[in-house]
């Protein structure tokens, strides 16, 4: 049966109508995480030296054993966040004699095939059999590996258990950050309290068993809560219906129906988990200005460079550069509804520039207190914010045209758990580094504030012309829509 | 066959199915039927085990459905297209399910022959992926599916929904077949009288999750009470 599986999603994924598409992303996908773990091979062959060098460490593997605590809470927090949950379409096997365990065995076994296992290995592997002298250096890394991939596991029922609901990794946030404060100001280190176990592992195997127990244990748990929900019907879906959320922008009305259809998107966006989500994710990196923009680079007479122009274009357009990724699929399920209606496609896609728009303003508004950091914080950002409406807007939903997947926002069941992809961030690059480079190359044969000025400047030409780009994108989309509709449909 | 006690199901403190007792026995045709939202799919789901009923439980031959799958072998349903793999051809799942249901080539070409009729030459044999087929044509899929494996009980959910008429005729000429010959269970939802009252010696009548009639009468009584309850 196993086999079977294996042999129908080869199959599912050779015969999807956005193939060229899923292949490029996986690929590019792929060589990014490639070159981070070859990135992280070759430092951890250097990390003596580096420690010795940078900290002064002598003794760096008592070093390292003190430290693995937070290296675990570390990894916990991005697991958090980008490790996926299995997917399966249950509905399509539920009803036929095939075991539910095996299904389990099968999902959780799949979702064991991911980058984040092999952390450890490139962190610790090289390390383990260059300078771990003393003791065991299998076992040592063996128990670190083992405990990572019971990591994984209780990551998956951590994310369904508690629905992924932010307020659990907040509190998780608040343990780290004591602890670290703890630590820095000597009230207690939570980090050499735990090393013992790493430091036993050098010369015993016990610590490697338990690690084991403890991943064997974590596996019966994450099975039995799979086994035990494979239903078709989302728990916690129910909850969310009885809450209805009503909210209307009344001063789009002004903007006909483009106005109409963006507030029906942003009712869309408030009543789905996924969609909320990249809402509420791009109110929180707005909270990244306070780490970069506190430490202005030394030495340079205008108090901005690059990474501040970065930072400037990342905060006020992620919500653009991550919603608009998916521009059409959001509205796959009806987008034989806007097909119908006369100037559909053109309200469709004015309406979801309207709601960019919007939210875009709002964020780069609320970039504003930053001027306590300096004013030039708000020139870069008010560049960055023109850039990304004049430019990069256009660009993102060009490329989101090209063979458009269809979502299903309904269905957030147990199984088919659409967490935020590492992907979508990885995508979003090139649309952050353009205005980099734009400016990079001004500044480089000018002055700063001029090449803040050309940012600024190719995006308010970019604002000028918003019908006409626009108009490319509408061209574009009425020429495929045909194909498009039917991409949509695919999913049954 | 099938004992249904005490199921309820709630949705959000509103009770969408209320049965406190149902009994289906071997070689029935169960009919059921009721206005949109009466409960009829739910009920299905909840005799499949695809959805948890908030209380009670369903009994196939003694076995609770949520505790055991031995039973899976020996239902087969058919409710909507997302039980099928759509990015599959008709004869590839159809492959598919023989190895899940244990059938050789041969037993699976001998399934598949009673529904030559009704597939009109439109389904095997033809490079179409299921997704692309008409609406019908899906749904005849999941039907000669539903029937894999020689079920004793077969769920089948708006069988003759979107099927041509000719393909209706046909479709009830497999099931009497299959009652006759195999004594096999079905369980069948429809919103077309004169059809699930040609084939089903019993109705069930639900209203709101309630049973509200049970009718074991003649054919022309059962329209009759029908037609009185869907006339008001």
């Amino acid at each position: 049966m196993t086999f079977e599986f294996i042999k129908l999603e080869l199959l599912q994924l050779s015969r999807s109508f956005t193939l060229s598409r899923d292949i490029i992303s996986k690929v590019i996908v792929a060589a990014f995480v490639g070159l981070l773990f070859l990135t992280l091979f070759i430092l951890s062959f250097a990390l003596p030296k580096i420690l010795k060098q940078t900290l002064g460490i002598t003794n760096v593997l008592l070093f390292i054993n003190a430290n693995l605590l937070f290296f675990f809470l570390f990894e916990f927090m991005y697991r958090f966040f980008v490790q996926k949950s299995p997917v399966l379409a249950l509905e399509k096997f539920l009803h036929l004699p095939v075991p539910i365990s095996k299904i389990t065995h099968y999902l959780l076994a799949k979702s064991f095939l991911s980058p984040y296992n092999f952390v450890v290995v490139a962190c610790f592997l090289p390390f383990s059999i260059v300078f771990v002298d003393t003791g065991n250096p299998t076992s040592w890394f063996l128990n670190l590996l083992i405990l990572s991939w019971t990591l994984h596991f209780f990551i998956l029922w951590y994310k369904q258990k508690f629905n992924a609901r932010p307020v659990y990794i907040f509190m998780l946030l608040l343990v780290v950050v004591a602890c670290l404060a703890a630590q820095h100001y000597g009230i207690f280190n939570a980090g050499k309290f735990v090393a013992p176990f790493f430091q036993w592992s050098l010369n015993s195997y016990i610590p490697l068993i338990i690690s084991c127990l403890l991943f064997g244990g974590m596996y019966v748990v994450i099975y039995n809560y799979y086994r035990n929900n494979a239903y078709t019907e989302e728990l916690s879906n129910r909850k969310e219906s009885k809450t209805l959320i009503h909210r209307s922008l009344g001063f789009y009305s002004r903007f006909g129906l483009a106005g109409e259809i963006a507030d029906l998107e942003l009712k869309l966006i408030l009543r789905h988990k996924k969609s909320r989500g990249y809402l509420i994710l791009s109110f929180l990196f707005l909270l990244y200005g306070i780490f970069m923009y506190k430490n202005s680079p030394s030495g340079t007479e205008a108090g901005f460079n690059g990474i501040h122009v970065l930072i400037g274009t990342f905060i006020t357009g992620i919500f653009i550069l991550q919603y608009g990724q998916f521009f059409l699929s959001w509205n796959s399920r009806y987008f034989d509804f806007y097909l119908n209606r006369s100037e559909g496609i053109d309200a469709l896609v004015k309406g979801k520039f309207l709601l960019f728009i919007f939210i875009s303003s709002i964020c780069f508004i609320l970039t504003i207190p930053y001027a306590y950091y300096g004013w030039h914080i708000v020139l870069v950002n008010l560049a960055a914010f023109l850039f990304n409406l004049g430019i990069s807007i256009h660009f993102v939903i060009y490329l989101a045209l090209w063979q458009p997947q269809p979502m299903d926002l309904s269905k957030s069941s147990l199984f088919n758990y659409e967490g935020m992809g590492i992907a979508q961030f990885i995508m979003g690059i090139p649309f952050i580094v353009l205005p980099v480079v734009i400016y990079g190359l001004t500044s480089y044969l000018s002055n700063k504030f001029l090449g803040l000025a050309v940012v600024g400047l190719i995006g308010i030409i970019g604002l000028i012309f918003f019908e006409q780009l626009s108009n490319i994108n509408i061209k574009k989309l009425k020429k495929n829509r045909h194909k498009i509709s039917m991409t949509f449909r695919q999913d049954i | 066959m099938i004992k249904i006690s005490s199921i309820t199901k709630e949705y959000s403190g509103q009770i969408v199915l209320n049965i406190p007792e149902l009994f289906i026995p071997r070689a029935e045709c169960f009919g059921l039927v009721g206005n949109n939202g009466a409960g009829k799919t739910t009920l299905f789901r909840i005799i499949l085990d695809l959805i948890r009923p908030t209380s009670g439980h369903v009994f196939i031959e003694g076995e609770d459905v949520s505790a055991t799958e031995e039973w899976k072998k020996r239902v087969g349903s058919y409710l909507d297209e997302h039980m099928l793999l759509g990015y599959l051809t008709p004869d590839e799942y159809f492959e598919s399910l023989s190895k899940i249901y244990g059938l050789s080539v041969k037993d699976m070409d001998i399934h598949l022959d009673r529904f030559s009729d009704l597939f009109n030459n439109e389904i095997i044999g033809t490079n179409k992926y299921i997704r692309d087929l008409s609406k019908g044509n899906i749904k005849k899929v999941g039907i000669a599916a539903a029937m894999f494996g020689q079920p004793e009980v077969v769920i089948l959910d708006e069988p003759f929904e979107n099927l041509d008429p000719s393909s209706q005729n046909r479709l009830k000429k497999i099931i009497g077949e299959e009652i006759e010959n195999s004594q096999t269970t079905f369980l069948i939802s429809s919103h077309d009288l004169s059809h699930v009252t040609d084939i089903c010696r019993r109705i069930v009548l639900l209203e709101k999750g309630i049973i509200v009639q049970d009718l074991k009468e003649s054919r022309e009584d059962m329209i009759q009470a029908l037609n009185q309850y869907f006339d008001a």
